[in-house]
């Protein structure tokens, strides 16, 4: 700290730097009740105990650690009443500060406690705790400088402390949070060297020793690993192949996860570009680890997949592997982190193999991924689907609202529109908790028990709310695989792109129309909407539910369609689509990514049609 | 001479009629003086005194018949030194003393005419030009000022408009005769008395290198040296209108007798950052390095306890600091002078290494992690960065290990920086704009270090972190270069639909903040993005098809137009006349898509090419439209970042070369007679 002209004290910086400076001085030079500076002048540190003689005896009698004076002999505290609650009070005092949140709160509470008539034991131990806490609370707001001061008035003064390995590591800490890394790893190797000095005793034994060693020591090959990553290759490298040395050593250390560690063993060698060692200690892993917890088994996998095909002994049928991967099932629980490793495999494989023109390879992991994003809904046409249902449920039961229809009678009248929408969810493995619980109430009820519509309305309603946005959720990540996918297909002679194009646009409908006119692949028109028929409905006469692919525009209920070809008329009854889901969203407009996507898939739809009518015509003209 | 008289055209009143009329009052006889013979070019070449005598009477005679009265009266005082016993000169002279007193007699009454003047918003105006507001910001400005004097009635707001417009033609009547006054008679006692006033009319009426010239007058006729605020503000308008020399002699003259002046330290860094801006980067050193000679001397004579004591020690801290990073800064400016001159680079790499040893010098005398430190971090982040990027830009000389050092290095001090910045930010709960500014520098360098050093997914966290603010809206210019880094990087690995998106913005983004280059390419690489994600291939019907078969209609959402309309809106950025002032900002990223567009040009030629040798087919043709090729061909060269015609050729070229490898050359007559004849 400098200070050149007291005129700083005016500026901010140097408000800042006088709350380190005054904090510290707060346990050098505060003028304290009752208490005389006994602290001697300059030399060697003295011990806790000789401090404590020259505490109670008010002036410095023991200026150095080989001081012939006994300090066993010494028995100078008189506990009186008053001394005692003293005591009691700054002890309690202490706890108060562990619960304070930030520097000013803590300091106000170490200004009242040293401004008590507590015995200096008492005191000195509130003095490490303070010391402690205001290093904690400067590296939350992140100030790391000054925490690191507090840790260092901690070591000068405290220096046969048995926390001193544990505020070297710290320090260590800090210094990484710094960017300090060599002299994190000096504080490390301190701690090595400074724990079989502890004192055994207490709280602190053999175990404590052992414990902290080993913390400094994983602590520096973490380090290593750290520091590695904010370098360029070339120096990085050396400190990636230090790291792995010390992984290599932690891994038969008896206090060491070996698991963890392993896993940062293997992590190390790809850092550093050795493969071949990824693919043994790969190996390794999956034989000592076969049985446990499976996080981590993904990441394994894909860092040794990825190094064989970029070793020397890589072989060109390295996608087998991928493939057999991609085939097991998801590590443990199947959660989003055991799945990153797959899609980040998935993602870059696609891309790659899309990259370098081997559309069908990229073709089948651009399938994987868009699997693996589906999750659990392999189909997600099914939202709309569920949606539509519960829209037309909604609407048939308040049109019998309105026309002043009791709520059993109105719940009674959709239960079989319920079963069905229960059903559908069921086996395309939508979730729909509120419908579901709102009919556990009335099965719990009863046999003959409907269900009650003022409790079942608002869960419809929610339901539709919370199918939108998964829906939402999960088109917004699959369509622009599927634009990918689509783009391969085109790539490959003889492969059909319009199947995969038409999901990108795709939505239901309930219309009204005669019989026989809603049919596959039949094209009706407006002028502002243009669609055709992926799918009718599989049993009924009223064209229900029916799957569409949308060439362009938005299909709004009472709409009249007419076919291209027969000029048959549709009436639209209700939509839900990409284009419009049931909470109003239009997707294709959700992004400028999915705008471009769903704009060239509607051109590219229009296109391929004609070239599927085109090529028709020709057939039938050479027959 | 005659450029002193040019008027701003934005004043109410035609000025060039108000310059003839200043004729006509000055000239004597106007329209009655018949012409004396002169030879035809006016020029005369006299070979006898005599003849030299006639060819300068010739020369008044003609001066005077065009009106030149800057001339007429230099060349009649030159013949009456030259000819002192001719019987012309009382005539002359009698002229010379007509203009004089028609001058100074017409300037002082329109003075007289103005001072008298209502003139409630003539300060205003005056605060407001001053400020550096003028066409609409200013008109409005008096507008509402007008208003709000009239207490909202629009009638008596006119007036006072029309009044000021009034006193502002007084005053700029009186400049231009005080003014003309004043540079034709310059050692004049009339003169001497009138600069003052000239000064001040012309600072009103907008003439400012005639203020900075009275003014400069003026302070050489006092005595004494001039207080501090008048040599500093007539120094800041010399140094707008770049009148350096003025500038810095107007603060010597104050230092060279005020060294114990409390402002003097300013006075040296002004001088400093003048001599800076000059290009005389040795004596802008030098000065700056006397502000420190002057803090050490003031700290030892600013002892006492007085409360003006505590203000000039921390008027002395100030100005050391200051001087301490201002020399970093011309260190790093000189630098970067020398950057672009082949023959001064390698200079420039060691003027590099030595801001960055001055900056990090500076950076070990402060408490690491304090606020103070901040601004001596981002001197040393700056000259960090700028030696990287003058190392990448000599890659061909250094190897890529080293390039990687230089940038790794800027990696621990913008971590630094960042972290103290945040920790300042919470701590005062508000964030400054110069805060946010400066930030997002330092961001942008770790950003583009990480990318140096090959952590791009680092990078690409960092981005997410740091410039993708939930408020959104447009960011600094290191925001959108960030995007541009990003985007750069999408688009190298085929992820063109994530990097148009942030393609879009930065087109949106870059316009505003004064980086037209790098929006025209950006606009640019949304088209390619767009013509890249175009699923057309074989086995596709290409957009002519459709026209063929009647179905244009359905061509409005192709990607073909899409890329045109892409291609379109570039060109539209570079034909925009309302070009606001760009920004420094590092080279790299003036061609940083160029390589994009070249291999998108080629895959244009290739396409064409090929067509032209397979022929149409109606189905199952590989078309290839050439949008970009036909917009590049369309933009004028002039107006371009970098030059279109190497590019087109280079890539024709290159498809030329590529197929005729493979025997598909195409002939001299195919491509004269082809599509591609023209481009």
């Amino acid at each position: 700290m400098i200070f050149n002209t007291a005129h700083h004290l005016q500026s901010f910086a140097l408000r800042h730097s006088m709350v380190v400076v005054f904090s510290v001085a707060l346990f050098s030079f505060y003028p304290l009740r009752g208490e005389t500076p006994t602290e001697p002048k300059g030399g060697a540190e003295i011990r806790d105990e000789q401090r404590s003689v020259n505490d109670l005896l008010g002036a410095p009698l023991i200026n150095n650690p080989d001081s012939s004076i006994a300090t066993e002999n010494t028995s100078f505290s008189e506990e009186t009443a008053y001394s005692k609650q003293q005591d009691e009070k700054a002890r309690l005092k202490s706890k108060e500060l562990g619960a304070t949140q930030n520097s000013e709160d803590a300091k106000a509470v170490i200004r009242e406690v040293l401004g008590l008539d507590a015995s200096p034991s008492v005191k000195t131990d509130f003095r490490k705790a303070s010391l402690l806490q205001l290093a904690s609370h400067a590296e939350q707001k992140k100030a790391y400088e000054e925490a690191q001061k507090y840790l260092s008035e901690y070591l000068q003064r405290y220096s046969d402390d048995a926390l001193i390995p544990v505020v070297l590591l710290r320090q260590g800490d800090l210094f990484r949070k710094m960017g300090a890394y060599d002299l994190e790893r000096q504080k490390y190797y301190d701690v090595i060297k400074s724990a079989p000095k502890v004192k055994l005793g207490g709280r602190f034994d053999l175990n404590y020793v052992k414990r902290i060693a080993f913390i400094a020591r994983s602590q520096i090959a973490d380090s290593f690993y750290e520091e590695a990553g904010k370098l360029p290759q070339h120096r990085a490298k050396d400190k990636y192949v230090s790291a792995s040395e010390m992984y290599g050593r932690l891994t038969t250390a008896e206090l060491a996860d070996k698991r963890v560690i392993t896993l940062k063993l293997v992590r190390s060698l790809y850092k550093q570009g050795d493969y071949d060692g990824v693919v043994s200690a790969g190996s390794n892993y999956f034989q000592k680890f076969k049985n446990g917890p499976e996080r981590d088994v993904d990441e394994v996998r894909y860092l040794m997949l990825d190094s064989a095909r970029r070793g020397p002994s890589a072989t060109q049928d390295y996608l087998a592997g991928y493939r057999d991967w991609f085939g097991s099932p998801p590590g443990h629980g199947g959660n989003g982190e055991a799945l990153k490793w797959r899609f980040k495999a998935a993602r870059d494989l696609a891309g790659e193999l899309f990259n370098e023109g081997k559309y069908a390879d990229s073709l089948a992991f651009y399938r994987t991924l868009a699997g693996l994003l589906s999750g659990t809904v392999t189909r997600p046409e099914e939202y709309l689907y569920l949606m539509l249902d519960i829209k037309r449920a909604l609407s048939r039961a308040e049109a019998l609202e309105a026309d002043g229809t009791p709520g059993p009678e109105i719940s009674s009248s959709i239960e079989p529109m319920l079963l069905d929408i229960q059903e559908r969810a069921k086996s395309s493995s939508v979730q729909l908790p509120l419908v579901n619980a709102v009919s556990s109430d009335r099965g719990k009820a009863g046999i003959g028990a409907v269900a009650d519509w003022s409790s079942l309305k608002p869960a419809l309603v929610k339901t539709l709310d919370d199918l939108a946005a998964d829906c939402e959720k999960a088109y917004t990540a699959i369509l622009p695989i599927l634009y990918r996918i689509a783009l391969c297909n085109e790539k490959i002679p003889a492969q059909s792109a319009l199947g995969d194009y038409e999901k990108i646009r795709v939505g239901v409908m309930d219309v009204e129309a005669k019989p026989g006119v809603v049919s596959e692949n039949v094209v009706f028109s407006n002028q502002g909407v243009k669609l055709h028929i992926l799918k009718k409905p599989a049993a009924g006469t009223d064209p229900q539910g029916v799957l569409i692919c949308v060439w362009h525009g938005i299909p709004a209920p009472g709409t009249e369609l007419k076919s291209e070809d027969g000029g048959e008329t549709v009436k639209i009854v209700d939509f839900v689509g990409l284009a419009n889901l049931a909470n109003g969203t239009n997707l294709h407009e959700k992004s400028l990514p999915l705008k471009l996507v769903s704009d060239m898939t509607s051109w590219r739809i229009s296109t391929l049609k004609w070239e599927e009518s085109f090529k028709k015509q020709v057939a039938e003209i050479a027959n | 001479m005659t450029d002193l008289f040019k008027f701003h055209a934005t004043r109410g009143f035609n000025r060039s009629l108000l310059i003839l009329a200043v004729l006509v009052v000055v000239t004597p006889g106007w329209g009655t003086h018949s012409t004396r013979a002169a030879d035809s070019r006016g020029a005369v070449r006299a070979q006898t005194l005599d003849e030299l005598e006639q060819s300068m009477q010739n020369l008044i005679d003609k001066a005077y018949s065009e009106s030149r009265v800057f001339l007429y009266c230099d060349v009649i005082r030159l013949y009456v030194r030259k000819f002192a016993a001719s019987g012309e000169n009382d005539l002359y002279l009698s002229k010379l003393r007509g203009i004089k007193d028609k001058l100074l007699a017409r300037g002082r009454e329109s003075l007289a005419k103005a001072n008298a003047a209502d003139q409630p918003l003539t300060a205003y105006y005056l605060s407001q030009t001053t400020a550096g507001h003028s066409g609409d910001a200013l008109g409005q400005a008096m507008e509402s000022e007008a208003r709000r004097l009239a207490g909202g009635d629009e009638a008596l707001a006119k007036g006072l408009l029309e009044r000021h417009e009034a006193t502002l033609a007084l005053y700029l009547d009186a400049a231009l005769f005080l003014s003309a006054h004043c540079l034709i008679f310059p050692n004049s006692a009339d003169s001497h008395r009138q600069l003052g006033d000239a000064a001040k009319c012309a600072e009103i009426a907008g003439f400012p290198l005639l203020e900075v010239e009275f003014r400069s007058r003026l302070m050489r006729r006092e005595h004494g040296s001039p207080a501090y605020p008048v040599a500093r503000q007539l120094s800041e308008k010399a140094t707008l209108q770049n009148r350096f020399f003025i500038a810095i002699s107007v603060l010597d003259r104050f230092l060279s007798e005020n060294y114990s002046h409390p402002m003097a330290g300013y006075g040296y860094l002004a001088s400093g950052d003048i001599h800076q801006l000059a290009g005389c980067y040795d004596v802008a050193k030098s000065k700056y390095n006397q502000a420190l000679l002057w803090s050490a001397d003031m700290d030892k004579i600013s002892r006492s306890q007085s409360s003006e004591a505590d203000l000039l020690r921390q008027n002395v801290a100030e100005i050391k600091k200051r001087a301490s990073l201002s020399i970093g800064y011309a260190i790093l400016a000189e630098a970067r002078g020398k950057h672009l001159r082949e023959s001064t680079a390698a200079f420039a790499g060691k003027l590099h290494g030595e801001a960055v040893t001055h900056f990090d010098r500076l950076v070990a005398t402060v408490e690491s992690g304090s606020l103070s430190s901040l601004d001596y971090l981002l001197g040393q982040i700056r000259s960090s960065a700028a030696a990287a990027r003058y190392k990448r830009a000599h890659s061909f000389v250094l190897g890529l290990n080293e390039i990687q050092d230089a940038y790794a290095r800027c990696i621990p001090a913008c971590e630094i920086y960042l972290r103290v910045l945040n920790q300042v930010e919470s701590k005062e709960l508000i964030s400054s704009a110069s805060n946010d500014d400066d930030g997002d520098e330092v961001a942008f360098v770790l950003l583009e270090a990480l990318h140096a050093i090959g952590k791009a997914e680092e990078g690409k966290a960092l981005f997410f972190r740091y410039f993708i603010r939930p408020e959104g809206g447009p960011g600094s210019i290191w925001a959108v270069l960030a995007k541009t880094r990003i985007a750069k990087g999408l688009v190298d690995d085929g992820d063109y639909l994530t990097a148009y998106p942030l393609l879009s913005e930065v087109v949106r983004d870059a316009r505003q903040s004064g980086l037209r280059d790098i929006g025209f390419t950006a606009a640019l690489m949304t088209g390619i993005c767009i013509s890249r994600l175009n699923p057309v291939a074989q086995g596709a019907a290409p957009a002519n098809d459709l026209v063929k078969h009647g179905r244009k209609g359905e061509l409005h959402a192709s990607a073909v137009h899409m890329a045109r309309e892409a291609y379109s809106s570039a060109l539209a950025i570079l034909a925009d006349p309302v070009d606001p002032d760009p920004v420094h900002y590092p080279d790299e990223y003036r061609g940083i898509f160029l390589d994009n567009i070249r291999e998108e040009l080629l895959a244009e030629y290739r396409g064409e090419l090929a067509l032209l040798q397979s022929g149409w087919s109606p189905l199952g043709s590989p078309s290839q439209e050439t949008s970009l090729v036909d917009a590049l061909s369309a933009l004028d060269p002039a107006m371009y970042p970098f030059n279109p015609n190497n590019l087109l050729v280079a890539a024709y070229l290159n498809a030329h070369r590529e197929l005729g490898g493979q025997g598909v050359l195409a002939s001299k007559e195919t491509t004269q007679n082809g599509k591609i004849s023209h481009k």
